[in-house]
């Protein structure tokens, strides 16, 4: 009964360990470097 | 037989566990609002809230998916197992106030709905560092909602064991959305190493756990145990054995050989003399019955014994001391 489930557990979490660190270094490599600051932009004054 | 059920009580221990639970989370999203507020005196409250509500959850989603390995490694993690569905209740709940203040911090000032916004704001499906990834938290809360919502013993009940576990299996997927929403989405702009090592290194552990725990319960397997000839054993009877200090039946029926359980759900009867009627194994003492395949009684009853993996070879039934599905 619990044999068949384990298994299964087993071959998703095989799935997601090819899957996941795939994703995850693709979207870090794919990160863009954040727009510079612009020293002129005060904006908490707006709030 | 009965068709009733026993809920799990609230008792003594889970109350204790909760607290535990509702203090580590107050404590938690204290220090972080405190933190944040200092670190980032810029930033809105709702900005820290979603972000402290946000990381919370996903912390607290690699605590539950770890409990299931862990007490098959060591079952002194065997008390976290037995509360870890109020644990999974709680990330959701954590979950949900993250994507409320989210689509409403983000999404409320446009002039068409908070979904349709978080739908049709960003559509560029083909850019992993400007990808929707709202998108993806958003699925995975709607995952997450199926399962807190279904999580009490009433629906275990009545959908079938098979059904729920299915249903909340979906959790592997609401997890790989997560770290889908997580890397596409703050982790583009928030390029502190501290965030993606600590991301990184709990999708590893959480890999490392289940793997390392189903090999461990793989080299248990090997050691089958010889039940003997198979031929001896008469068509719709079985031969009892004794396995790890349990008793087993291992049954003949159609030319393949069943392990169950000697003991009966009902009286703990000897099922082992009994004999197949009508496909089911039947209790010599007052008649439950028994699929041999799987021992679930059969319905509307829900009685059900242990089974037994075996296999023939030589003309003999081993018998695998874990229990599983019977082939052979």
């Amino acid at each position: 009964m619990i044999q068949p489930l384990r298994r299964a557990h087993y071959r998703v979490w095989l799935a997601l360990a090819v899957l996941l660190p795939v994703l995850f270094v693709a979207a870090i490599a794919a990160r863009r470097d954040p727009a510079p600051r612009n020293p002129q932009l005060h904006w908490e004054q707006y709030r | 037989m009965s068709v009733t059920y026993q809920a799990v009580g609230w008792n003594r221990q889970k109350k204790i566990y909760d607290g535990l639970l509702a203090s580590g989370i107050v404590l938690y999203l204290a220090i972080f609002l405190g933190l944040g507020g200092a670190v980032h005196p810029n930033a809105t409250i709702e900005t820290l809230l979603i972000r402290a509500m946000g990381t919370a959850a996903l912390l607290l989603l690699h605590v539950i998916l770890a409990i299931g390995p862990l007490c098959r490694l060591d079952r002194r993690f065997l008390p976290l197992l037995y509360n870890r569905r109020h644990l999974g209740v709680t990330m959701f709940g954590l979950g949900l106030g993250h994507g409320v203040f989210s689509l409403v911090q983000f999404h409320a000032l446009g002039n068409v709905g908070l979904l349709t916004s978080l739908f049709t704001s960003n559509t560029r499906y083909d850019s992993l560092a400007g990808f929707p990834f709202q998108a993806l938290g958003f699925f995975a809360l709607l995952i997450l909602f199926l399962m807190a919502a279904t999580s009490h013993d009433f629906w275990l009940k009545n959908l079938s064991p098979a059904v729920w576990k299915r249903l909340h299996m979906m959790v592997y997927v609401a997890y790989a959305l997560l770290v889908g929403h997580v890397t596409l989405g703050a982790l583009q702009s928030e390029t502190s190493p501290f965030l993606a090592g600590s991301l990184a290194a709990g999708l590893l552990t959480l890999i490392a756990l289940h793997v390392t725990a189903a090999h461990r319960e793989g080299s248990r397997d090997v050691s089958a145990v010889d039940a003997g000839e198979f031929a001896v054993i008469p068509e719709g009877r079985a031969r009892v054995i004794s396995m790890d200090g349990e008793r087993i039946a291992v049954f003949r029926h159609q030319d393949r050989a069943y392990a169950v359980s000697n003991v009966c759900a009902h009286q703990n009867g000897p099922l082992g003399e009994g004999k197949i009627l009508d496909g089911c194994i039947t209790c010599p003492w007052h008649g439950y019955q028994y699929r041999p395949e799987t021992g679930a009684a059969p319905p509307p009853f829900t009685e059900k014994v242990a089974t037994f993996a075996t296999e023939i070879r030589h003309g003999r039934v081993y018998v695998t001391p874990c229990t599983g599905r019977p082939h052979g």
